[in-house]
């Protein structure tokens, strides 16, 4: 890039200096003719003093015998005369009685349209007025000369710069998208993805190697604290589910229906404790970007109608509907577990939260790649500044979604999207409900 | 005669656990602590099912199943796995286990699926065009569904929970199990949604009709029949 700048202010310089050269040469050249017609016209007109119009005609023979035609001027206008001369046959237009030197364009038959004249016009009397010109013939021949050689220097110049410039492009641009690639594949999950190294020594070998140890460090952390919440969350597991075990087993033996209560709100709880430390394991395996390779071709359509039917009696039981609107069968490549599971926690969320809603609307539509799913209910929504903290992994809402909840539902969905290389978005809907949108490159 | 049960299991705690779970329920438990134990057992002696861990030492639960099914043991296999994701299921059910459970487990669960699996031996299902079960009667040509021929209402949805109610009657049905195989929905939704289904599904089938068809079975799940 800044190789082929630098080739385009050498360009312009080289042109700047070759129409410079240009102009000094033109301008040496003209002063040489009108110096030499000066000379004509003050010789002429010695003549025309000396002897009259007599000599003055000898003397323009004398001229025009030894000077080109095609060259040089020569006119005489006597009032009451047509003029005579060499080279021209009329006075040209515009051009006045006296004048020291000027330049006008050369109308004869057979010469270019660009050709011109440099003339000087004197009165030698009253009566008689003397043109002497010199076609610029040399001016012209270097001017297009130099036009040329300028036309040419800018143009190859040119063609050299931008294809320097478009080469040095691609090169660069491949080297960068090396490191493109590296960090969205990371961003997409997949940590232990690096910049393969070249032995170049370069500028770009450096970035590489500062990119790699950052990533190498990034994903130490990342792993350190995935350990932490796996095995907590791991390690809680085989307690919580020998407590349900024997809940159970003391649930066939006793006989007090208050104990038989207490143990079946027990037995509850350590179940919705389960499910909590499950939602943790799983966010922390979907942030890992584990089950990648799971990804299968399902039919979304299918997945939100069963979803539907699932938590279809669950909705009505609190007065609220739940309905589908999709494109069928409406294809996707993607991990269909964890999207059956991203989309239940919304519609859960709607039906625990959307305090005083009536309908729930789950949406599904393809365009080219991308998948939208939304699911909109009409509860109080959530205001905007809350938005942000919804999406935290353990935060709850208290203030605007005042049922129970682990907190893990949106933070898990938005796992799940991140982990489709899509994205999540909360807005609200016409009636002030909430819509939670997914956005997922996944269309199969 | 008594049920002959495999336990593959490295973890004697967990090992102890389900055996004597089991052995309780009155099945004929035998249990081996490493994987080619395990697939010795497996080869040489006819089990009616097969409790594998997925992680042993010595040769790894998958590898077992793997050898197991190359030498044409058909013996149905539930995996037990402590992977806990969701990812490790689809991996053991397409490698050849009939069902497959993520550690830790409830007992409960352990059981229902252990049973259905030995209700099913290998062979498929004939193709039915009436299920039934006592009075019920569930036809699969006009989706009617009768009981004591009385026509009975029911939605698509409530349809498709009866008709695998029907499938395997008699049988202990966890929450967990219904969801998968009526919905094909892989996980613990957390709320009471499967109770709701039942409950409205027993109010449609079970009022007016005796006896009541449809039992709860306390910390285990629902069993549709007569009781005994």
């Amino acid at each position: 890039m800044l190789l082929s700048a630098f080739l385009l202010i050498q360009l312009t310089a080289l042109a700047v200096g070759l129409f410079t050269m240009h102009r000094a040469a033109s301008g040496l050249l003209m002063a040489e003719t009108r110096e030499q017609v000066a000379t004509e016209v003050d010789a002429l007109r010695g003549n025309y003093e000396a002897g009259g119009m007599p000599l003055l005609r000898r003397a323009i023979a004398e001229r025009l015998r030894v000077r080109d035609a095609e060259e040089f001027v020569i006119l005489v206008r006597e009032k009451g005369k047509a003029p005579w001369g060499g080279g021209i046959a009329r006075w040209p237009d515009g051009v006045p009685r006296s004048t020291g030197w000027m330049i006008v364009p050369d109308t004869r038959p057979g010469h270019p349209a660009d050709a011109r004249i440099g003339l000087a016009v004197t009165q030698l009397s009253p009566r008689v007025d003397l043109l002497v010109g010199d076609s610029l013939v040399e001016e012209a021949r270097l001017r297009r000369a130099s036009e040329a050689a300028i036309f040419t220097a800018v143009g190859v110049g040119s063609l050299v710069a931008i294809i320097f410039a478009l080469l040095m492009l691609r090169l660069l641009g491949r080297r960068i998208d090396e490191f493109t690639e590296v960090a969205e594949a990371v961003q997409g999950g997949d940590l232990d993805r690096r910049w393969l190294r070249s032995d170049a020594g370069d500028s770009f070998d450096r970035l590489g190697s500062a990119i790699n140890a950052m990533l190498d460090r990034v994903e130490r952390l990342v792993g350190e604290l995935r350990m932490v919440t796996d095995s907590v969350a791991h390690d809680l597991r085989s307690p919580v589910m020998r407590l349900k075990t024997n809940l159970e087993q003391a649930m066939g033996t006793v006989r007090d229906p208050a104990a038989a209560e207490a143990l079946a709100s027990a037995i509850e709880e350590s179940d919705s404790l389960h499910r909590m430390l499950d939602a943790a394991l799983d966010i922390s395996r979907a942030e890992a970007g584990i089950g990648r390779d799971q990804f299968s071709r399902f039919s979304m359509a299918e997945l939100l109608f069963d979803i539907a039917d699932v938590f279809g009696p669950l909705a009505e039981d609190r007065g609220i509907a739940i309905s589908v609107e999709t494109e069928e069968p409406l294809l996707v490549t993607g991990h269909r577990e964890l999207l059956q599971r991203a989309i239940s926690n919304l519609v859960e969320n709607a039906i625990k939260h959307a305090v005083g809603g009536k309908a729930i609307t789950v949406r599904a539509a393809a365009l080219d790649r991308a998948v939208t799913l939304s699911v909109e209910d009409d509860g109080p929504g959530i205001p905007q500044h809350l938005r942000e903290d919804a999406l935290k992994r353990f935060s709850r809402l208290d203030r605007a979604r005042t049922t129970s909840g682990a907190g893990l539902g949106l933070s898990l969905v938005k796992t799940i999207a991140t982990m489709h290389e899509g994205d999540l978005l909360l807005t609200s809907g016409a009636a002030g409900g909430l819509i939670v949108t997914l956005r997922l490159p996944i269309a199969a | 005669m008594s049920k002959r049960i495999l336990v593959i299991e490295d973890d004697e705690r967990t090992a102890a656990y389900i055996a004597k779970g089991l052995t309780d329920e009155g099945f004929l438990v035998e249990t081996v602590h490493d994987g080619r134990d395990g697939l010795f057992h497996a080869t040489d002696s006819a089990f009616d099912a097969i409790i594998l861990d997925r992680m042993l030492p010595g040769m790894d639960g998958m590898a077992v199943l793997a050898a197991m099914r190359a030498a044409q043991v058909t013996t149905p296999v539930i995996i037990l796995s402590a992977l806990g994701s969701v990812d490790a299921r689809v991996a053991g059910l397409t490698s050849g286990a009939n069902d497959y459970l993520v550690k830790p487990f409830a007992f409960s669960e352990l059981l229902a699926r252990l049973r259905l699996l030995l209700a099913r031996p290998g062979a498929q299902q004939t193709e039915e065009t009436v299920l039934r079960c006592a009075d019920i009667e569930m036809n699969l040509i006009n989706r009617q569904v009768r009981r004591a021929g009385q026509k009975v209402d029911l939605q698509p949805r409530e349809f498709r929970l009866l008709e695998f109610l029907l499938r395997n009657k008699e049988r202990v049905l966890t929450r967990t199990m219904m969801l998968e195989g009526v919905w094909d929905y892989h996980f613990d939704p957390g709320t009471n949604v499967v109770d709701v289904h039942m409950s409205r599904l027993r109010r449609k089938l079970d009022d007016g009709f005796d006896p009541p068809l449809l039992h709860t079975i306390r910390g285990a799940g629902y069993m549709l029949g007569k009781a005994d």
